[in-house]
């Protein structure tokens, strides 16, 4: 199995295989995390940019670690800077990068489909970091990787991801992810944060935690976004924490060995309690450390690759 | 094709290679054996076994995976699969004795002095090959050679290994 | 219009006869603008030029009662001269311009402008709709006599729905008096809030805000209710959805003074198209699931539909060449219509020519009571089309005459090329002459 795709851009188009070999490949990277000397030398010379048109602290601290970690020069750029305020088009941005001979773009932006359109027009390879509702593949394959370490198959793997499924690109990428690797995925919400055609994405629906959480082997916590309460998508934080929050005595009615998962930042007592946060049974600042390596593992799959394919001279 | 060494040519030769390591270190204090993945490996366990029986005491073992340090990972066109790293002791002051199948360019021996160099500062690294098949394109020299090939550059050297191919033997495929 | 005093012959022709649903083969002769023979014609003596078009086939001219000229206000995208070039390129005769111009057509000086800048340029008869409420907003009425001596067709806030009922109940009991249609947008922008596709299942996958097509369907009942409470005339544009088209025929059944349109993008496309975030697929109302659109195939078929109209929205490259999310909504169609409908629907036997021919040419004549003559008979106005149909061809924007490229449909490979489109006996369009042009012939 090897890596021929120019970008990473969505989970949904990747085969088994594919998210396989990024797994493994992020082992040995977990490795070399636990070593003095973190810096291995694969990326020298390439330059990688962080162009995060959405606010980010994790994600793009992550990726940066990563690309340093691989001797690889970072840089980076939100929309709070210079030309992006001047209302420079993504297709000037585009041509800029193309011009300035930038090797790889890490790019987080609110609308759907962003990256797919810059990595349409450089010969860059582009990493989705978050576009909009659509897609996080390297939180999924964070995650994966963290379940990896936890579980002893993917196969039959009861998860549950609870939270604003409607309005949540980690959600898409998991349940794509997931379900390709075998494991079965349901999901938790009010009605009005479940998409109306949910049919189309194979998994369960669950409106009442209570009863869904009876028998998971794992359960993804989304982050709750308080804004949503402006257009009547659920009455109130209280109500939701009411029916949705992860709290001990939830915890109590899960199976004894459960795994907890959250892609963070947390909501501490909304979707997730600290008490649960912080027991044996969650693996969340595991996924912290597991996105370094596994973006370690995405840059160094992506920086091979099939480079003859130029999209432009 | 050609049969370099069969099983018998390959015990002795690292029979004589873990006597001449005790000879020309003294003894075995503070050595530490490094298999470059994935048979230089193998053969470093063998060594290892071998200066235990001769010495009497066990000596420190790791194995080092070399693919984030090669000089042509640019170049090839998919990324290679990287194998395991452990070294699992402290190199600092240490006698690391490198070891490897075979010694042809040199570039797999720089890209692992660089990846050991990062683990630690050892007092000495000396390198023990089982094959030394000439074609340097480095300034690499090895300690220990198991035994010295003249070949073409089109030539083909296999090593097999009881480990892992069934059986020990050294092959050579000459090139057309 | 002016009329031409050669006497033009087009020969070698299958000539199409509205009248008997048939075709007869043989030639046209034009004189003073008028058909003045069809048939054999031996006497070629004064004859200006002769045109050979062996193969090819003669039809009524199309008309597009939905095209957006852009101008006055957005002469970027498009220009009066543009679209109508853009028209007779895909053979439409004639063209109705909507009122979201800027500023709105809401009085009588935009109007007059727009209908003589059409005449000054003379290619395709160029049509304006006047706004039913000033400016677009939906709160006052125009002044709507004052555009109705100016010359509009119709009435249309189109661009905007007209959001309060009681505008709508006014507006449509107030044109009694003039006896011209209201076309209606209608969509719930409650509803529809910052949707950017059709809410279905590519949608969900997607991630993007989702259009229901709830928005279209409930605000349809409403007005077609209040249609029939003033016993009003109303037209529905760019229908998307089966529910929509199930309210029509409810109101149909019922004596509701309704027709509708459709455009070819929705009879031809749906949401899958939306995969890879290519913006010539987006638009409003949004292509829908392939159930809406079999659906629509299906109204086409039984006559529920009554016209099919492109609803021709030219927008800049570089306003197209966005995120999804940012890209305006709409799509060209002026110069696509006619291909890409003959290929999936007439060529395949869906529907006949004649039936093809009532809804782009005989339905607009007869319910915008537009003046293009709807049968090739003697005597009439020489303004017809000629088309061919033996080669499969590409579409592609080198091709096209309109300032915009954001088309749904380039790269499509059809068959059914408009060769020439000849209004009151003058040629406007002749693809030879182009194609010549263009090998530097």
């Amino acid at each position: 199995m090897k890596w021929e795709k120019k970008d990473l851009i969505t989970i949904e188009e990747l085969s088994k295989g594919e998210i396989n070999l990024i797994l493994e490949t992020a082992e040995p990277f977990k490795e070399i995390l636990r070593r003095n000397i973190k810096k291995v030398p694969p990326l020298r010379g390439r330059t990688v940019l962080n162009l995060f048109y959405e606010p980010s602290t994790r994600t793009a601290t992550s990726f940066s670690i990563a690309a340093k970690r691989l001797s690889a020069e970072i840089m980076s750029i939100s929309t709070s800077t210079s030309s992006v305020q001047k209302g420079e088009t993504l297709l000037d941005t585009a041509k800029n990068l193309e011009a300035m001979k930038v090797d790889m773009v890490v790019m987080r932006h609110l609308c759907e489909g962003a990256p797919k359109f810059l990595a349409e027009r450089i010969n860059a390879s582009v990493i989705n970091a978050g576009d909009g509702n659509h897609e996080h593949p390297t939180q999924c394959l964070l995650d994966l990787s963290t379940l990896k370490e936890n579980v002893k198959t993917f196969n039959g793997l009861k998860v549950l991801i609870v939270g604003d499924i409607r309005h949540s690109r980690v959600a898409r990428s998991n349940i794509w992810g997931l379900t390709k690797l075998g494991a079965k995925v349901s999901v938790c919400a009010p009605p009005t944060l479940i998409p109306q055609n949910i049919d189309v994405l194979p998994v369960d629906v669950y409106y009442h935690f209570d009863e869904a959480i009876k028998d998971k082997d794992v359960i993804y916590l989304l982050r709750i976004q308080r804004e949503r309460m402006k257009k009547g998508l659920f009455p109130s934080t209280r109500e939701y924490m009411n029916l949705f929050s992860m709290d001990r005595s939830r915890l109590k009615e899960a199976k004894k060995n459960v795994i907890i998962m959250h892609p963070g930042p947390i909501n501490r007592g909304v979707e997730l309690d600290g008490d649960v946060a912080d027991s044996k049974n969650s693996v969340i600042l595991n996924q912290v450390t597991n996105g370094v390596a596994v973006r370690m593992a995405v840059l160094y799959l992506l920086n091979g690759g099939n480079k003859n394919e130029k999209i432009i001279e | 094709m050609g049969k370099l060494m069969d099983n018998i040519a390959i015990k002795r030769a690292l029979t004589r290679i873990a006597h001449e390591i005790i000879e020309k270190n003294k003894g075995t204090k503070d050595i530490v054996i490094v298999g470059i993945q994935r048979r230089g490996d193998f053969i470093a366990n063998r060594i290892a076994k071998l200066l235990k029986e001769i010495e009497g005491n066990k000596i420190s073992t790791g194995k080092l995976d070399i693919t984030l340090y090669r000089d042509d990972l640019s170049s090839i066109a998919n990324q290679p699969i990287i194998h395991k790293t452990e070294i699992p002791i402290n190199i600092d002051n240490k006698v690391v004795i490198l070891v490897d199948d075979v010694l042809y360019t040199g570039r797999t021996i720089r890209a692992a002095l660089d990846e050991l160099i990062d683990f630690g500062r050892p007092k000495r690294i000396q390198l023990a090959v089982l094959v030394d098949r000439g074609h340097r394109e480095l300034p690499i020299k090895a300690d220990y050679i198991g035994k010295s090939i003249p070949t073409n550059t089109n030539d083909i050297v296999d090593v097999y290994l009881k480990e892992i191919d069934k059986r020990d033997e050294v092959i050579i495929k000459k090139g057309q | 219009m002016k009329k031409s005093l050669n006497r033009l012959l087009f020969k070698n022709l299958h000539i199409i006869d509205i009248e008997n649903q048939s075709f007869i083969d043989g030639d046209i002769l034009i004189e003073d603008g008028k058909i003045s023979k069809l048939g054999k014609i031996e006497d070629i003596s004064e004859i200006t030029k002769i045109i050979n078009c062996k193969g090819m086939q003669a039809i009524p001219g199309l008309v597009d009662i939905h095209t957006h000229l852009r101008e006055p206000g957005e002469e970027y995208k498009e220009t009066i001269r543009t679209a109508s070039r853009a028209a007779v390129n895909g053979g439409f005769v004639a063209i109705c311009g909507m009122a979201n111009t800027t500023p709105t057509v809401d009085t009588i000086g935009t109007v007059k402008y727009i209908l003589e800048r059409g005449m000054k340029i003379n290619l395709a008869k160029v049509y304006t709709y006047g706004a039913v409420t000033k400016n677009l907003e939906g709160k006052e009425l125009s002044e709507i006599n004052d555009l109705v001596k100016g010359g509009i067709i119709g009435l249309s806030d189109d661009g905007n729905t007209i959001m309060d009922p009681t505008i709508l109940l006014r507006a449509l009991s107030y044109v009694k008096m003039f006896d011209i249609p209201i076309v209606l947008h209608e969509e719930d922008i409650n509803l529809s809030e910052n949707g950017v596709m059709h809410e279905g299942d590519m949608q969900t996958k997607l991630g993007m805000a989702g259009i229901p097509d709830l928005s279209e369907d409930t605000i349809t009942y409403r007005d077609l209710r209040i249609a029939e409470y003033v016993n009003g005339r109303v037209h529905i544009t760019h229908i998307s959805s089966k529910n929509t088209l199930e309210v029509i025929e409810i109101a149909k059944r019922r004596g509701v003074r309704v027709t509708c349109d459709v455009t070819p993008h929705h009879l031809i496309l749906n949401d899958t198209k939306i995969e890879f975030f290519n913006t010539n697929y987006k638009m409003k109302p949004p292509l829908r699931s392939e159930k809406d659109r079999l659906s629509l195939i299906e109204g086409i078929k039984t006559g529920l539909i009554d016209i099919i109209a492109t609803d021709h929205a030219p927008h800049a490259i570089y306003e197209k060449e966005v995120e999804f999310n940012y890209a305006p909504f709409g799509v060209t169609g002026l110069e696509t219509a006619f291909p890409v409908l003959y290929t999936n629907l007439v060529k395949n036997d869906k529907i006949t020519i004649f039936r093809f021919l009532e809804m782009l040419n005989s339905n607009p004549v007869k319910y915008f009571d537009i003046d293009i003559p709807t049968d090739i008979k003697e005597g009439n106005d020489a303004t017809f089309i000629i088309f061919s149909d033996d080669k499969e061809w590409e579409i592609n924007t080198d091709l096209f005459e309109s300032k915009s490229r954001n088309n749904a449909f380039l790269g499509e490979k059809v068959y059914g090329r408009i060769e020439y489109t000849i209004i009151n006996g003058d040629i406007k369009l002749e693809k030879r002459k182009i194609d010549k042009k263009k090998k530097g012939v």
